[in-house]
């Protein structure tokens, strides 16, 4: 048995239906298939004999620019003819021109015809010639000819003889030229018929499945084609949350300078966010504009704290031994044991510097999410997200953390150049502004810094320098993704998280 | 002076301020120190810049004699508002500008330094219309009366709180009381009922007001004589002289007062201490001339101490790093060079982190998209809407949105909530979320409970137990751990398709077909079936 391909199978099957044989580029229109996959199928169909190919020379006939135009006014005899039986059926040709406006060359051609088709009789009085008209002159083959090319072309082959003969007067009248052309054309063998026919019988199936291959059965069925080109349904792959991938890629590049990441509660106590960064009790960022406080369960025990609740509070109220006048108030254990919501991410500072795993020299950071009584609007999240972090050194000094903000500038916010800008915070001292330059952005606000104040380190065990330092990564990542609205952050859109690149 | 917003920047980032606008001559400034009320208005900024820009010493504020008033204190003012500071500020007709910038200046003051007039409180008045002496005192709040600034009649000290807009500010700081505070001159003219509202007469100051005094109130006796002397300092800059008033007291240590008292305080600084924190290597000179610009006067250097004199009304200074920032700030800071900390470190990530990472991967592998939700909600989305109702939240004391009053306690509801708003997009979705929940702790030592979890949910026409359970094993499988599911009962979930996750005989999750009765209250139209767990038992320790 002779194996043939699907787009042979098919090939076959529309020469069954079309007669036997086709033309090659009827086969491509009615099989479905491109022309060059019906040529590669009919080389192969051929080869196994299946079918024959069959070149035919043909004779394309088309009007000239004159025979187009006596195919719309009729031929010069014709023309005069009816000039003459218009006038009684005797006329002298110079007449007959006059009336026609036919151009004096053609009178000969005329009279020459009309006798020769024996539409009249031509006699010749003085110099000028007279016509006599018969009454009988039916359209004839010529005239048939020049019709049929006025739509169309003719080929002279499949023409009949009487057409055929007439064609070649026209062509030699140069009022029809003539081209030759190849016709392919293929037509079924008896071989190709029972193997199309057997083809044609076998069942039609759509999807592949694994015991057809197994089995071999796929070679027998026949697999449907599908239309590759056309639209399939859409998939939604899982994908991390833009703004995580963002605070990801933040995590990884401070890892790679060598910090480590630190990680904290959200509910805290007023005692490690507030009191143990030097922040007044009664300071406004403490007021309930600023801060989320817990209804139930209001307190926390500050137990586990031991003796430092002691030193931090007469570190507030004369500076204990940190050589600081200290806020000269009254501290209160009850205001420090209050529960509140995390409200920047120094308080994980205080526990990076708390916890018994402190090293030094150490370099800590977190991407901490903290908490605001803001209502939403677009620049304002109620909860947001700080990277924060800490260097802790002997040698630590100011040009240290210029040092740092520059890198960070340059490594997470891609920055071509930086300044800085004296700033203020109640807990470092001095304290440093972060801008950073980027080209197409200008300059942008990309952290707050500082050294930490003495009286933050001290109470808390700490007797080197500490650098502290906060970025602004939320505006960088709106930034980068062309946000204008801060809420996006945080979005349940899911199309607009669908649609957004990786990378 | 520079006249574009860049040039202004840079000149006003010496006192922490950010150009905000220019418009024409007016430029709008941002300041950023919260603790030095000096620079709170264009006096004391044009003070500062004076010394940054100018390189010499700035001009000492000083005083120049004292006046003739005396302000005598009744005892009965020490359970209310027990401190008073006055000054007399003269030879000034102030311009319009001037009084703006002082009514500014006050009204800052009061609202933070002086803690919303609680903690102190400022009041100018005409000095040539008041007699000394003055007297701090209390009254019957129905029986004394006078004429309220910016009034026209008469009225009691209760009807003024009870009708003045300043009264409806700032009368609870003394309404609870019998009888308020009052300050009566030596003629019995009620100047003003501080806190709140000053006497339409006396208490009024105007271009044609030459010599001012200028009085403040308060419960901190240091906060009130610092305001005397921030606002007398602010007042000189513009030529006026400073005379001093004589207070004298029934109560505490010294009775006698003399103020303001604006004398510098003196303070010595390690020039080792200024160069290790800075990275200079700076010479007794050098610092000096900076200490100067900015504002100290330097007495001498010796040995590795100079001293300074903190001029009375940098009320600010607590330590001798405000004074090396200070000198920083006069070097100016990008003169430093920026240097990366040569010490060698390991970074990390968090264990957390890691857990998350490696839990993450998975639930995107099996197609479910990662989600971020806030952690604060409302009892209507974390337990109404989903049928459950047991055990009470985590609550704020200060919400500031119906939308946000408690914390969750779990992550399920959170991600119906997403689901809710894409009910026109694609079907299936698929989402999880890796957060941190809240619930309560057992005990008073431990008043709160914080988890992370992990929930997962999927949603669709097809979507059952047995894809979500399938997801799940997987995701068990992967991390290597295993669990068991036991049937259970659970309010959001459809009974008999539903199982409490077990590890190790521990209730650590959910997993079911969401009860369509929680589907609806969502306006969810599609199957749903979701687990929730807690990401400490997806690890192995």
């Amino acid at each position: 048995m002779v194996e043939i391909s699907q787009n042979e199978a098919r090939v076959l099957k529309t020469l069954i239906d079309s007669g036997g044989k086709a033309p090659i580029e009827d086969l491509a229109k009615k099989a479905g298939l491109a022309d060059s996959a019906v040529a590669r199928a009919v080389l192969n169909l051929s080869q196994s004999q299946l079918v024959k190919e069959k070149v035919e020379k043909k004779t394309e006939l088309s009007l000239t620019d004159e025979g187009r135009t006596f195919a719309l006014v009729g031929l010069p005899e014709r023309i005069i003819l009816l000039e003459v039986k218009n006038r009684g059926g005797r006329l002298s040709l110079r007449e007959a021109l006059q009336h026609s406006k036919l151009a004096e060359k053609y009178g000969s051609i005329a009279t020459g015809w009309i006798s020769r088709k024996k539409w009249g009789t031509i006699e010749k009085s003085g110099s000028d010639l007279v016509i006599v008209a018969r009454s009988e002159a039916p359209i004839d083959d010529e005239e048939e000819i020049l019709a049929r090319l006025k739509n169309d072309i003719l080929i002279l082959e499949e023409l009949p003889q009487v057409l055929k003969e007439a064609a070649l007067r026209l062509t030699k009248r140069n009022l029809v030229e003539s081209q030759a052309r190849n016709d392919r054309e293929v037509e079924i063998t008896d071989a190709g018929r029972s193997i199309g026919t057997s083809e044609a019988a076998r069942p039609e199936v759509s999807s592949l499945t694994g015991d057809m291959i197994v089995s071999g059965e796929w070679e027998k069925v026949k697999l449907r084609n599908y239309n590759v080109s056309s639209a399939v349904p859409r998939t939604f792959p899982g994908k991390y949350h833009p703004y995580l991938r963002f605070l990801r890629m933040v995590k990884r590049k401070l890892v790679a300078l060598g910090f480590r990441e630190a990680v904290g509660p959200l509910v805290e106590t007023a005692f490690i966010n507030c009191d143990c960064l030097y922040m007044p009790q009664d300071h406004p960022a403490r007021e309930i504009h600023d801060l989320y406080y817990l209804k139930d369960p209001s307190r926390a025990s500050l137990e586990e704290y031991g003796s430092l609740v002691d030193r931090v509070a007469q570190t507030h109220e004369n500076g204990w031994k940190t050589g600081s006048t200290g806020w000269r108030y009254k501290f209160s254990r009850n205001e420090a044991s209050k529960l509140i919501l995390r409200s920047h991410g120094t308080a994980l500072s205080v526990r990076t510097m708390l916890s018994k795993d402190l090293q030094i020299p150490g370099k800590y950071f977190a991407i901490a999410r903290c908490f605001r009584p803001d209502m939403l609007d677009k620049t304002h999240l109620t909860e947001f997200n700080q990277a924060e972090g800490i260097v802790l050194d002997p040698g630590l000094n100011l040009p240290n953390l210029l040092g740092i903000l520059e890198m960070f500038a340059k490594e997470v916010a891609g920055a071509d150049k930086v300044r800085f800008k004296p700033d203020y915070f109640p807990f470092t001292e001095p304290s440093v502004e972060l801008q950073a330059y980027r080209e197409g952005f200008g300059w942008m606000e990309f952290g707050g810094s500082g050294i930490f104040r003495p009286e933050v380190t001290e109470p808390l065990g700490v007797k080197v320098p500490v650098l502290a330092w906060g970025l602004g990564i939320d505006r960088l990542y709106m930034m980068s993704r062309r946000i204008q609205d801060i809420r996006q952050l945080f979005t349940s859109d899911l199309e607009w998280i669908r649609d957004q690149t990786v990378g | 002076m520079p006249r574009d917003k860049e040039g202004l920047n840079e000149i006003f980032a010496f006192v922490k301020g950010d150009v905000e606008s220019l418009e024409g001559d007016i430029v709008s400034i941002e300041v950023k120190d919260s603790n030095r009320p000096d620079i709170w208005a264009v006096e004391g900024i044009a003070r500062a810049l004076r010394g940054y820009l100018g390189g010499g010493r700035t001009k000492e504020v000083r005083v120049l004699g004292r006046s003739n008033l005396k302000v005598v204190i009744d005892k009965r003012v020490k359970p209310i508002r027990p401190f008073i500071s006055t000054a007399i500020v003269k030879g000034l007709r102030p311009t319009d500008e001037a009084l703006k910038s002082w009514i500014n200046l006050q009204e800052k003051l009061d609202q933070t330094y002086g803690r919303k007039r609680k903690r102190a409180s400022i009041g100018f008045y005409q000095a040539d219309l008041i007699q000394s002496p003055l007297s701090y005192t209390v009254a019957n709040p129905d029986i004394i009366t006078f004429t309220p600034l910016g009034s026209e009649k008469k009225q009691s000290l209760r009807e003024i709180v009870e009708s003045h807009p300043k009264g409806a500010e700032y009368g609870e700081i003394i309404s609870q009381f019998e009888s308020w505070p009052i300050l009566v001159d030596g003629a019995d003219n009620v100047l003003s009922l501080p806190p709140v509202i000053n006497s339409n007469d006396l208490g009024r100051i105007t271009t044609e007001t030459k010599n001012t005094l200028v009085e403040v109130t308060g419960t901190n006796s240091e906060t009130v004589h610092n305001t005397l002397k921030i606002v007398v300092s602010t007042l000189a800059e513009r030529g006026g002289k400073i005379y001093t008033c004589l207070e004298t007291y029934p109560y505490g240590s010294p009775r006698i007062l003399v103020s303001p008292n604006l004398s510098p305080t003196r303070a010595s600084i390690r020039l080792s201490y200024i160069n290790s924190l800075l990275g200079t290597s700076l010479t007794f000179k050098e610092a000096s001339r900076f200490a100067e610009r900015a504002g100290y006067g330097v007495r001498r250097a010796t040995g590795d101490t100079i001293q300074l004199e903190i001029p009375g009304y940098r009320t600010d200074i607590m330590h001798s790093v405000d004074i090396i920032e200070d000198i920083a700030i006069a070097m100016d800071i990008n003169e430093l060079k920026p240097e990366w900390p040569r010490i060698w470190t390991g970074g990390n990530f968090a264990k957390e982190t890691d857990e998350t990472e490696s839990v993450a991967e998975i639930m995107v592998g099996l197609g479910f998209q990662e989600v971020l939700t806030y952690a604060l909600t409302s009892p209507a989305v974390v337990s109404n809407k989903v049928q459950q109702s047991d055990g009470k939240l985590v609550e704020l004391l200060n919400p500031r949105m119906i939308t946000h009053t408690v914390l969750r306690r779990w992550l399920l509801p959170s991600l119906l909530e997403v689901l809710s708003h894409n009910t026109h997009v694609d079907y299936p979705q698929r989402i999880f979320e890796i957060g941190p929940c809240i619930s309560r702790g057992e005990n008073q030592i431990h008043p709160i409970q914080e988890s992370r979890k992990l929930a997962a949910v999927t949603v669709h026409a097809n979507a059952g137990f047995t894809e979500i359970r399938s997801s799940f094993d997987a995701l068990a499988e992967s991390k290597g751990r295993s669990f068991q599911i036991k049937e259970t009962e659970h309010p959001s979930f459809l009974s008999g398709r539903c199982g409490v996750i077990l590890s190790d005989g521990e209730e650590v999750g959910i997993i079911g077909e969401l009860n369509p009765r929680a589907i609806k209250s969502w306006g969810l139209n599609l199957p749903a079936a979701a687990f929730e767990v807690e990401m400490s038992n997806l690890s192995l320790t």
